[in-house]
């Protein structure tokens, strides 16, 4: 019970701070760790594959990416609290978080929280199941999202090609 | 089906709408708070395929594969962005401004 407690408040803290935080860095950390203590939820409600999937393709592929994008930017360090969007915000994120807290408290332990999943019950995971269902029954969805992938693939290499002139070119 | 701990995941894209609708500086903090909706958005149909029984995670994983080639298109135009002006601040992308 506690855990669960832990990680729904430390991922409510981390959201605030993607939210709103003075530099780019600070976002960009929190982030991952929101993606962290997401999957630590997901974990303790019974799930084994997908908070695994979050973590290594989100995690290790696309905010790799993002963390490498921050050195585009430039901002200063001007203090942790209290510059830019975290000026006026924060009050209200403080006062949003208890609140969230405390409903959660109350479910918590109010007994509105049954936990799913026993252990060793089934000699194979149904999440694995559930997963290679997408290979048999939903092979759509499989075509169509290697679609998009290909597609946005070439959608990027136009949008980064340059060779024009005008308010949109690039390199 | 909708558990209790599908409302912290409901509180934490709440918190990144708001992000995202806040005036940022740099372009890439919005983009952020979005990824921060998806992950939110990710994790909550994951808990309700595992709290309802039904062994059923197509939808979780093709959100998950569509947010990220939104976010690579998303990052594409920061790039350009970033070549074309010098600078990703919001307050240069003010061409519809009225």
């Amino acid at each position: 019970m506690e855990i669960t407690l832990f990680f729904c408040c430390f991922m409510l803290v981390c959201a605030m701070m993607v939210a709103a935080s003075s530099m780019i860095h600070f976002a960009v950390v929190s982030l991952l760790f929101v993606a962290v203590f997401g999957s630590g939820l997901v974990v303790v409600e019974g799930g084994s594959f997908m908070p695994l999937v979050v973590l290594l393709i989100y995690l290790g592929g696309l905010l790799v990416v993002f963390a490498f994008c921050v050195g585009f930017t430039d901002d200063p360090f001007m203090g942790f609290w209290g510059v830019g969007v975290s000026k006026g915000a924060v009050f209200l994120y403080w006062v949003g978080l208890l609140i969230g807290i405390c409903c959660a408290w109350g479910y918590l332990w109010g007994g509105m929280w049954i936990s799913v999943g026993e252990p060793w019950s089934e000699v194979v995971v149904g999440e694995s199941l559930g997963v290679s269902e997408m290979y048999c029954n939903g092979w759509v969805f499989v075509v169509v999202c290697g679609w998009a992938l290909l597609i946005v693939l070439f959608v990027i290499t136009g949008l980064i090609r340059g060779h024009r002139r005008g308010a949109f070119r690039s390199f | 089906m909708i558990t209790s701990m599908s409302v912290m995941f409901l509180y934490s894209f709440v918190i990144c709408t708001i992000g995202l609708i806040m005036h940022h500086t740099h372009l890439l903090s919005t983009l952020l708070c979005l990824e921060g909706m998806m992950l939110s958005i990710f994790m909550a149909l994951t808990m309700s395929a595992l709290s309802s029984n039904t062994s059923s995670f197509i939808l979780p994983l093709t959100i998950l594969t569509l947010s990220a080639c939104e976010a690579g298109v998303g990052l594409a135009l920061l790039v350009a962005s970033a070549r074309t002006h010098n600078t990703a601040n919001l307050k240069n992308l003010n061409l519809l401004q009225c």
